[in-house]
Protein backbone atom coordinates (compact mmCIF):
# COMPACT_ATOMS: atom_id res chain seq x y z
CA UNK A 1 0.00 0.00 0.00
CA UNK A 2 1.64 3.30 -1.06
CA UNK A 3 1.83 6.33 1.21
CA UNK A 4 -1.59 7.97 1.55
CA UNK A 5 -2.27 11.19 -0.30
CA UNK A 6 -2.91 12.99 2.98
CA UNK A 7 -3.95 16.34 1.48
CA UNK A 8 -6.50 14.72 -0.82
CA UNK A 9 -7.91 12.52 1.93
CA UNK A 10 -8.24 15.46 4.33
CA UNK A 11 -10.07 17.42 1.62
CA UNK A 12 -12.49 14.53 1.09
CA UNK A 13 -12.98 14.12 4.83
CA UNK A 14 -13.83 17.78 5.22
CA UNK A 15 -16.76 17.69 2.77
CA UNK A 16 -17.99 14.15 3.46
CA UNK A 17 -21.23 13.97 5.44
CA UNK A 18 -21.76 10.19 5.67
CA UNK A 19 -20.35 9.11 9.08
CA UNK A 20 -19.38 5.66 7.80
CA UNK A 21 -17.43 7.07 4.86
CA UNK A 22 -15.84 9.68 7.11
CA UNK A 23 -14.62 6.91 9.40
CA UNK A 24 -13.14 5.05 6.43
CA UNK A 25 -11.35 8.19 5.28
CA UNK A 26 -10.09 8.80 8.82
CA UNK A 27 -8.59 5.31 8.90
CA UNK A 28 -6.94 5.87 5.52
CA UNK A 29 -5.42 9.16 6.67
CA UNK A 30 -3.76 7.76 9.77
CA UNK A 31 -1.42 5.34 8.03
CA UNK A 32 2.28 6.02 8.58
CA UNK A 33 4.43 3.36 7.04
CA UNK A 34 4.24 0.28 4.87
CA UNK A 35 1.87 -2.58 5.51
CA UNK A 36 3.38 -5.02 8.02
CA UNK A 37 3.36 -8.79 8.23
CA UNK A 38 2.59 -10.62 11.47
CA UNK A 39 6.22 -10.26 12.62
CA UNK A 40 6.34 -6.52 12.18
CA UNK A 41 8.34 -6.75 8.97
CA UNK A 42 7.45 -4.33 6.18
CA UNK A 43 5.72 -5.51 3.02
CA UNK A 44 7.08 -3.17 0.38
CA UNK A 45 5.74 -2.90 -3.13
CA UNK A 46 8.33 -3.65 -5.86
CA UNK A 47 10.96 -0.89 -5.95
CA UNK A 48 9.61 0.73 -2.81
CA UNK A 49 11.65 1.70 0.28
CA UNK A 50 10.75 3.23 3.65
CA UNK A 51 11.76 6.61 2.27
CA UNK A 52 8.65 6.52 0.10
CA UNK A 53 6.63 6.76 3.34
CA UNK A 54 8.40 9.73 4.91
CA UNK A 55 6.20 12.82 5.25
CA UNK A 56 7.15 16.07 3.59
CA UNK A 57 7.09 19.22 5.78
CA UNK A 58 3.85 20.21 4.02
CA UNK A 59 2.28 16.85 4.86
CA UNK A 60 3.40 17.08 8.49
CA UNK A 61 1.76 20.51 8.66
CA UNK A 62 -1.60 18.96 7.78
CA UNK A 63 -1.57 17.34 11.21
CA UNK A 64 -0.65 20.50 13.12
CA UNK A 65 -3.03 22.77 15.01
CA UNK A 66 -1.88 25.79 12.98
CA UNK A 67 0.38 26.54 10.06
CA UNK A 68 4.03 26.54 10.99
CA UNK A 69 5.35 29.93 12.15
CA UNK A 70 1.78 31.17 12.71
CA UNK A 71 2.73 31.85 16.31
CA UNK A 72 5.89 33.93 16.49
CA UNK A 73 8.43 33.59 19.23
CA UNK A 74 8.47 36.24 21.91
CA UNK A 75 11.07 38.67 20.53
CA UNK A 76 12.19 39.46 24.07
CA UNK A 77 13.62 35.99 24.30
CA UNK A 78 15.07 35.90 20.81
CA UNK A 79 16.62 39.27 20.00
CA UNK A 80 19.30 40.60 22.32
CA UNK A 81 18.34 43.91 23.91
CA UNK A 82 14.63 43.71 23.18
CA UNK A 83 12.00 43.80 25.91
CA UNK A 84 9.67 40.98 26.71
CA UNK A 85 6.00 41.40 25.97
CA UNK A 86 5.02 39.96 29.32
CA UNK A 87 6.83 39.72 32.60
CA UNK A 88 5.85 37.71 35.64
CA UNK A 89 3.68 40.62 36.79
CA UNK A 90 2.20 41.23 33.34
CA UNK A 91 3.98 44.53 32.68
CA UNK A 92 7.54 45.75 32.50
CA UNK A 93 9.40 45.72 35.75
CA UNK A 94 9.08 49.11 37.39
CA UNK A 95 6.04 50.07 35.32
CA UNK A 96 3.93 49.87 38.45
CA UNK A 97 5.85 51.65 41.14
CA UNK A 98 4.33 52.47 44.47
CA UNK A 99 7.61 53.57 46.01
CA UNK A 100 9.06 56.23 43.70
CA UNK A 101 7.44 59.61 44.32
CA UNK A 102 7.95 60.75 40.72
CA UNK A 103 5.65 58.06 39.34
CA UNK A 104 2.13 58.27 40.66
CA UNK A 105 0.80 54.84 41.50
CA UNK A 106 -1.75 53.33 39.16
CA UNK A 107 -2.74 50.66 41.58
CA UNK A 108 -2.44 50.24 45.31
CA UNK A 109 -2.97 47.22 47.49
CA UNK A 110 -6.75 47.30 47.16
CA UNK A 111 -6.70 47.66 43.36
CA UNK A 112 -7.62 51.35 43.47
CA UNK A 113 -6.44 54.45 45.32
CA UNK A 114 -7.61 54.82 48.83
CA UNK A 115 -10.94 56.72 48.93
CA UNK A 116 -11.31 56.28 45.14
CA UNK A 117 -14.78 54.98 45.76
CA UNK A 118 -17.10 57.10 47.81
CA UNK A 119 -20.23 55.54 49.10
CA UNK A 120 -22.79 56.15 51.80
CA UNK A 121 -22.49 54.08 54.93
CA UNK A 122 -24.51 51.30 53.38
CA UNK A 123 -25.88 50.30 49.96
CA UNK A 124 -28.50 47.67 50.35
CA UNK A 125 -26.94 44.86 52.36
CA UNK A 126 -23.42 46.02 51.58
CA UNK A 127 -21.51 48.51 53.62
CA UNK A 128 -18.72 49.24 51.17
CA UNK A 129 -17.48 48.45 47.67
CA UNK A 130 -13.98 47.80 48.82
CA UNK A 131 -12.86 46.81 52.25
CA UNK A 132 -12.29 43.90 54.47
CA UNK A 133 -15.92 42.89 54.49
CA UNK A 134 -18.53 42.84 51.79
CA UNK A 135 -21.46 42.56 54.16
CA UNK A 136 -22.49 42.41 57.73
CA UNK A 137 -22.40 38.63 57.85
CA UNK A 138 -18.64 38.72 57.76
CA UNK A 139 -18.04 37.57 54.19
CA UNK A 140 -14.50 38.62 53.41
CA UNK A 141 -12.77 39.74 50.28
CA UNK B 1 19.06 -5.75 3.57
CA UNK B 2 17.91 -3.04 5.95
CA UNK B 3 20.28 -1.08 8.15
CA UNK B 4 20.17 -1.54 11.92
CA UNK B 5 18.58 1.24 13.99
CA UNK B 6 21.06 3.04 16.26
CA UNK B 7 20.49 4.76 19.57
CA UNK B 8 20.34 8.53 19.24
CA UNK B 9 21.10 8.53 15.52
CA UNK B 10 18.02 7.07 13.91
CA UNK B 11 14.32 7.82 14.08
CA UNK B 12 10.93 6.41 13.32
CA UNK B 13 8.71 7.84 10.53
CA UNK B 14 6.72 9.75 13.13
CA UNK B 15 3.03 9.89 13.91
CA UNK B 16 0.09 12.00 15.01
CA UNK B 17 -2.66 11.00 17.43
CA UNK B 18 -5.84 9.83 15.70
CA UNK B 19 -8.15 10.03 18.70
CA UNK B 20 -11.57 11.54 18.14
CA UNK B 21 -12.78 12.58 21.63
CA UNK B 22 -12.73 16.22 22.63
CA UNK B 23 -9.12 17.48 22.67
CA UNK B 24 -8.06 15.21 19.83
CA UNK B 25 -6.44 14.52 17.44
CA UNK B 26 -3.00 15.78 18.41
CA UNK B 27 -0.15 16.91 16.13
CA UNK B 28 2.50 14.90 14.34
CA UNK B 29 5.87 14.33 15.98
CA UNK B 30 9.02 12.41 15.08
CA UNK B 31 11.84 11.48 17.48
CA UNK B 32 15.07 9.52 17.53
CA UNK B 33 15.52 6.21 19.31
CA UNK B 34 16.34 6.98 22.95
CA UNK B 35 16.27 3.49 24.47
CA UNK B 36 18.36 0.69 22.93
CA UNK B 37 17.38 -2.13 25.25
CA UNK B 38 20.96 -3.36 25.53
CA UNK B 39 24.46 -2.06 26.25
CA UNK B 40 26.65 -4.72 24.66
CA UNK B 41 26.62 -4.14 20.90
CA UNK B 42 27.30 -0.93 19.01
CA UNK B 43 26.77 -0.08 15.36
CA UNK B 44 28.77 2.83 13.95
CA UNK B 45 29.60 3.82 17.52
CA UNK B 46 26.02 3.83 18.84
CA UNK B 47 24.11 1.07 20.58
CA UNK B 48 22.00 -1.13 18.32
CA UNK B 49 18.30 -0.81 19.10
CA UNK B 50 16.47 -4.01 19.98
CA UNK B 51 13.00 -4.98 18.81
CA UNK B 52 10.17 -6.70 20.68
CA UNK B 53 9.48 -3.52 22.63
CA UNK B 54 12.91 -3.44 24.28
CA UNK B 55 13.99 -0.32 22.43
CA UNK B 56 11.94 2.82 21.95
CA UNK B 57 12.03 6.35 20.60
CA UNK B 58 12.25 9.43 22.81
CA UNK B 59 8.49 9.90 22.55
CA UNK B 60 7.92 6.34 23.77
CA UNK B 61 7.17 4.59 20.48
CA UNK B 62 8.33 0.99 21.08
CA UNK B 63 10.55 -0.76 18.52
CA UNK B 64 8.47 -3.85 17.77
CA UNK B 65 9.70 -5.38 14.51
CA UNK B 66 13.13 -6.99 14.46
CA UNK B 67 15.48 -9.34 12.68
CA UNK B 68 14.83 -13.02 13.27
CA UNK B 69 18.46 -13.75 12.40
CA UNK B 70 20.61 -11.11 14.03
CA UNK B 71 20.21 -11.12 17.78
CA UNK B 72 22.32 -9.25 20.32
CA UNK B 73 22.61 -8.57 24.02
CA UNK B 74 22.45 -10.93 26.92
CA UNK B 75 18.89 -11.98 26.08
CA UNK B 76 19.57 -12.45 22.36
CA UNK B 77 16.76 -10.31 21.05
CA UNK B 78 16.62 -9.34 17.38
CA UNK B 79 17.82 -5.95 16.23
CA UNK B 80 15.35 -3.35 15.01
CA UNK B 81 15.92 -2.26 11.40
CA UNK B 82 14.79 0.24 8.78
CA UNK B 83 11.16 -0.47 7.91
CA UNK B 84 10.45 -2.59 10.99
CA UNK B 85 7.24 -1.78 12.82
CA UNK B 86 6.88 0.43 15.86
CA UNK B 87 3.95 0.01 18.19
CA UNK B 88 2.60 3.51 18.77
CA UNK B 89 1.98 5.01 22.20
CA UNK B 90 -0.68 6.83 24.25
CA UNK B 91 -2.79 8.78 23.87
CA UNK B 92 -3.63 7.56 20.36
CA UNK B 93 -0.34 8.00 18.51
CA UNK B 94 -0.48 5.39 15.80
CA UNK B 95 2.02 2.64 14.98
CA UNK B 96 4.49 3.45 12.22
CA UNK B 97 7.97 2.18 11.25
CA UNK B 98 11.68 2.72 11.64
CA UNK B 99 12.70 5.38 9.12
CA UNK B 100 16.49 5.40 9.26
CA UNK B 101 19.34 3.07 10.18
CA UNK B 102 22.96 2.31 9.64
CA UNK B 103 24.10 2.74 6.02
CA UNK B 104 26.89 0.22 6.53
CA UNK B 105 25.67 -2.40 9.03
CA UNK B 106 22.67 -4.41 7.88
CA UNK B 107 20.73 -7.33 9.28
CA UNK B 108 18.90 -10.13 7.51
CA UNK B 109 15.22 -10.69 7.98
Amino acid sequence: MPKPDYASLFAQYEVETDPAVREQLWDQIFVFGPEMDANGHPIFLPGETVEDYLLTPEEEELFEYTKRDYVENNPGTIVAGSEEYVLPFYVLEGYINIEASTIPPYVLFGYVDENYFEAPSSIGDFIAYVGEYYNESGETT
Amino acid sequence: MPGIARLGLDSHIGHPCNGTPKGHPKPFHKTNYAVAGQTKVTVNGAFAVLGAGNGSTACGDPAVGMSAWVKVGTTLIGVHRIGDATGGHPCHFVPNACATGSPTVIAFK
